[in-house]
């Protein structure tokens, strides 16, 4: 009786299979000048530009929930001055128990976000920031 | 015995099930990025002027020309150096001048407006951030019954990233 609940342990461990998520395209919001309006960037469900994906793989026909951060800021590539705030990140599949491996265990990940308006006296130059995306069964 | 052998088993598959459901994640990270450039300005150097004329003369033009001159108006640009920017000038029939009240035989229209460099995605800010923008335009004949006098209007330059 015992032996037999320890197989199908096993079994169950071998059929799971790994999750896995890899960076395809970075999110980038392109050039403003100082004192440009805020710009949101949907996540549009195909690669673009401007959006970020990802490729979340694993076992087939496998649901898995999503999980992204709610805010972060983009540095100058100084390390100093003032900080451009991104919010209202959003993917798609959306937020949550969305997401679903295909057939062939794979499925892509998009994601957008908004940033806050250029403040007229904000440094020029280059901004950026470090995400994380994760994904859970 | 059976009974508590059947229960460690159970306990055990389900430990097993919570454990295997915490490993089973994964993320990895991205970057977002932005280039800020420095705000795009335009300031005015030098109006249009079409000089004196006399009633039944003839329409005249003055070229926007490649440097300053009495009469083409001229703009300084700024902004991200060794950037593009496009330029946009009045449409026909928009700029009119006008003397006195602007009724009949008190109006001069001024049109086909033509910039150096030229009105579309032609500006380029030089090194410094910078570039001379010179604009020129053709004003109608001037009527017989031509009111004497000086004839002004306002007009708009509109430059963007």
């Amino acid at each position: 009786m015992r032996w037999f609940v320890l197989l199908i342990l096993l079994t169950s461990f071998k059929a799971y299979g790994q999750l896995a998520v890899t960076k395809i395209s970075d999110l980038d919001f392109g050039v403003v000048p100082q004192d440009g309006p805020a710009k949101t960037v949907p996540p549009n469900g195909f690669e673009t530009a401007e959006n970020a994906s990802f490729l979340v793989t694993g076992p087939a026909n496998t649901a898995y929930s999503i999980i992204l951060p709610r805010r972060f800021t983009m540095d100058h590539s100084s390390g100093t001055g003032k900080s451009i705030k991104v919010d209202n990140i959003i993917s798609f599949p959306a937020e949550g128990n969305n997401g679903f491996l295909n057939p062939s265990g794979e499925q892509y990940l998009y994601v957008g976000a908004t940033r806050e308006a250029i403040q007229k006296n904000l440094t020029t130059g280059f901004y950026s920031a470090t995400f994380t995306v994760e994904v859970v069964f | 015995m059976l009974k508590k052998r059947y229960m460690a088993a159970t306990i055990a598959l389900a430990a097993s099930y919570l454990i295997s459901q915490n490993s089973f994640a994964a993320s990895t990270t991205a970057q977002a990025l932005q280039q800020v450039l420095a705000a795009l300005t335009i300031t005015q150097v030098s109006d249009l002027d079409f000089g004196t004329a006399a009633a039944g003369d003839a329409a005249k033009t003055v070229a926007p020309g490649a440097a300053e001159d009495a009469e083409n108006a001229s703009f300084l640009v700024a902004g991200e150096a060794n950037t593009a920017y496009t330029i946009t000038l009045p449409a026909d029939g928009v700029v009119t001048m006008t003397t006195g009240g602007g009724g009949a035989n008190e109006t001069i229209g001024v049109n086909t407006f033509a910039s150096t460099p030229a009105a579309g995605a032609n500006g380029l800010l030089d090194g410094s951030g910078q570039q001379d923008l010179f604009v020129g335009a053709t004003r109608d004949a001037l009527g017989a019954s031509q009111v004497a006098g000086s004839y002004t209007a306002t007009f708009t330059v509109d430059v963007v990233y």
